[in-house]
């Protein structure tokens, strides 16, 4: 009696699974990857969504630090120390006395500070300064790195 | 033998009422907060899981015409211990020590802070503290250390068209001048973020979001230029230190547009650190430029010759007799200096600042034309300048109660009427200019995210010919030369008219006290300044031609020389001492 029944209970172990066990175990299957897809794609939108949320926060912070900087260029730009700093430190002083001289024309080589007077910005070097030896080189980089 | 246990059905029956009661009363208790509080909870609960925060947009800057900053805001931090997370000794020295490492304090005034508290409040121990420092504090994350984020106005100039400006209440809206004025524009328009929240209050990073970014307020860009400015500040305050005097105003203009290019009065007050507790510190805050008035004297010759002119009554070469004092209604109308030079021009009447002269010209225009003429040049109205405080001056005409026809002479000579300095300057700005009266204005543009708008000039009227204007400059040139050697610039031509008012007190005018003034222009050949001098009260000498006539010449020449204007006559030019 004992021994029939061990039997039959090894025959059932044995036995393959049928077509509504291998459904139950597809669906199965099936259930726990989209349940860990769906995990990820949560996790995954969280963690973006605290990305997110650091990137507005120094977002913030940098335009916080612009306004500083700028209040900063101003206060270095300011009257009173652009005056300072010509008395003190560049040995500056206000000219007691002025020249002024009336010209027919412009000299044939006029200097930068002349051109700058009359408005038209301080001369360009006209001869191309020789490349260092180097910047071929550079360059050649430059073009395989671009793909040209 | 076997026992069956008997159960008494009462008991039973008790039993079941008792539960039968607890479920009844869960249920009526469900139905109660579910169905009856539903509304409530729903509310409390979206409290607790909805928060709110205001965005604030940053302040806008204010900048000179070419657009450096005179005011500029900036982010600073208020650094508070809260002594009720500090319980322990260990939590105490960790959050003094760090605060006083990152904001460089002594440990013991931090402590000395702490110990004053009543234990449970936060204690605020530093403020103003820069963006990094109080960045780099928070960073750390010490316990009990907290901060509040501040909006701070710098001033890169310092004080620099302090009055002007103004400054910003600890609300950051503005208090007093162009800050509280242009507001609106400078403030910008706060944000707000609607959010799901967290238990700590943090927003959730998947909830809801509703988000209102703020409007940045706008850049306002004056029509001062700083440099200009700073001259004029400096000049001024030399004046009122040098004379003892207890004030004075000074307005610079380009006649062609009306723009203000300067404007400062003293006394002033310190704008990094205004003090409103003091009635008489607040007394510093007011622009005295517009707001207060005072019998102009004899620059107003300026306006009653323009007018005489025009209406074609004199030329600048019709002479009258200067006898002596004049009687008028029973008063006696006397020259400033007593000295009288019988027949003389109309020139030399403004050389010589002549009242009796001014009262014989006003004689000729007659009340009624003389009256339209000082409406014309927008005497005794607002000049619409754009900034609060502006006083509208106090001219009788015929017909008022306080009218007599004694002020007909009188005010020919810039007494018994009033005016502010604007007002003065705008005035004269029109004789100088051809002849229109400009609106004044003091601010160039407003630029707020991309929209920029630009206030352009203003001709309010024609007032006189441009011949007259013409002439007018040719009189005040010789004024200049003739009257004024102190007004004068070495190499260039300038026109000028000083004045000299006696200050009107109760039943009368104070016997000993001036207010001495100059309005001028440069250069002659083609205006493109107009300067107005007063110093108020000047202890040393009480003559606007001794006191405020350098004034315009060292401003005068600065300008000059900043602008690259040649020179007319530059053989004439001495070695002169710059500062």
């Amino acid at each position: 009696m004992i021994n029939d029944t061990l039997a039959r209970t090894q025959a059932l172990a044995l036995r393959k699974p049928t077509w509504l066990g291998r459904e139950l175990i597809a669906f199965a299957s099936l259930l726990v990857l989209g349940t860990a897809l769906l995990l990820a794609q949560t996790s995954m939108v969280a963690s973006t969504g605290y990305k997110v949320d650091g990137l507005e926060g120094t977002k913030e912070r940098l335009l916080r630090e612009n306004r500083t900087l700028e209040a900063e260029v101003a206060s270095l730009r300011s009257l009173s120390r652009v005056d300072k700093e010509a008395r003190e430190r560049l040995k500056m002083e206000t000219p007691k006395s002025y020249v002024y001289l009336t010209v027919d024309a412009l000299p044939k080589h006029p200097t930068p500070l002349l051109k700058k007077a009359l408005g038209q910005g301080i001369e360009t070097p006209t001869q191309a300064t020789a490349e260092p030896w180097w910047q071929p080189l550079v360059s050649l980089v430059v073009r395989i790195k671009g793909g040209s | 033998m076997n026992y069956v246990s008997v159960v008494s059905p009462w008991r039973l029956v008790t039993l079941l009422f008792f539960f039968a009661a607890c479920a009844l009363a869960l249920v009526l208790r469900l139905a109660f907060l579910q169905v009856i509080q539903h509304g409530d909870f729903v509310q409390r609960a979206e409290a607790s899981h909805w928060d709110q925060l205001t965005l604030q947009a940053p302040r806008g800057t204010i900048k000179d015409r070419d657009g450096n900053a005179l005011a500029i805001g900036i982010t600073t931090w208020e650094i508070s211990l809260n002594p009720s997370q500090l319980k322990t000794d260990k939590d105490r020295d960790q959050a003094v020590s760090a605060v006083g490492e990152a904001l460089k304090m002594s440990a013991a005034s931090i402590r000395q802070k702490l110990d004053k508290s009543d234990g449970k409040r936060p204690v605020l121990v530093a403020e103003k503290v820069t963006y990094d420092a109080g960045r780099a504090l928070l960073e750390k994350g010490v316990w009990g250390v907290s901060a509040q984020e501040r909006t701070e106005r710098s001033y890169p100039e310092g004080n620099l068209a302090g009055v002007l400006l103004g400054f910003l209440g600890r609300d950051g809206l503005g208090v007093t001048g162009i800050e509280m004025d242009y507001d609106r524009e400078l403030a910008g328009v706060p944000g707000t973020l609607v959010f799901e929240r967290d238990v700590v209050g943090a927003p959730i990073p998947l909830g809801y979001r509703s988000v209102t970014q703020p409007k940045d307020g706008g850049d306002l860009y004056l029509t001062i230029d700083r440099q200009i400015q700073r001259v004029v500040e400096r000049e001024l305050q030399d004046a009122v230190t040098r004379q003892k005097a207890e004030g004075g105003s000074a307005i610079i203009m380009d006649p062609k547009t009306g723009a203000i290019l300067a404007m400062a009065s003293r006394p002033t007050f310190d704008l990094l650190a205004p003090n409103l507790s003091d009635p008489k510190s607040t007394e510093l805050f007011r622009n005295r430029a517009i707001t207060d008035l005072y019998e102009p004297g004899s620059t107003f010759k300026v306006m009653t010759m323009s007018s005489a002119i025009n209406e074609g009554l004199v030329t600048p070469e019709t002479t009258y007799v200067d006898g002596g004092p004049v009687i008028k209604y029973g008063a006696a109308i006397n020259t400033w200096d007593g000295m009288h030079f019988g027949r003389e021009s109309m020139t030399d009447l403004l050389v010589h600042s002549n009242n009796v002269g001014a009262v014989w010209v006003s004689d000729q225009l007659g009340k009624d034309r003389f009256y339209q003429y000082l409406d014309k040049f927008g005497l005794g109205q607002l000049t619409n300048v754009g900034l609060s405080g502006e006083a509208q001056g106090q001219v009788s005409k015929p017909g008022a109660e306080n009218w007599w026809p004694i002020n007909l002479s009188t005010n020919a000579f810039g007494q018994g009427l009033n005016a502010t300095p604007l007002q003065m300057i705008t005035a004269v700005t029109a004789v100088v200019n051809g002849g229109t009266l400009m609106r004044p204005y003091i601010i160039d543009r407003i630029e707020t995210a991309g929209v920029t708008r630009t206030f352009q000039p203003v001709e309010v009227r024609r007032v006189i010919s441009e011949n007259t204007s013409k002439q007018l400059r040719d009189m005040m040139k010789t004024v200049s030369v003739q009257a004024t050697p102190l007004s004068q610039v070495p190499g260039y031509n300038v026109g000028v008219k000083t004045g000299t008012a006696t200050i009107p007190s109760a039943g009368g005018y104070e016997p000993d006290a001036t207010i001495a003034s100059i309005v001028g222009f440069l250069p002659y050949e083609q205006p493109r300044a107009v300067i107005l001098v007063k110093i108020d009260r000047p202890k040393n000498s009480p003559w606007g031609s001794q006191v405020a006539a350098p004034v315009f010449s060292n401003i005068a020449r600065e300008l000059l020389i900043y602008w690259r204007i040649p020179p007319t006559e530059p053989g004439k030019i001495a070695r002169v001492e710059s500062r």
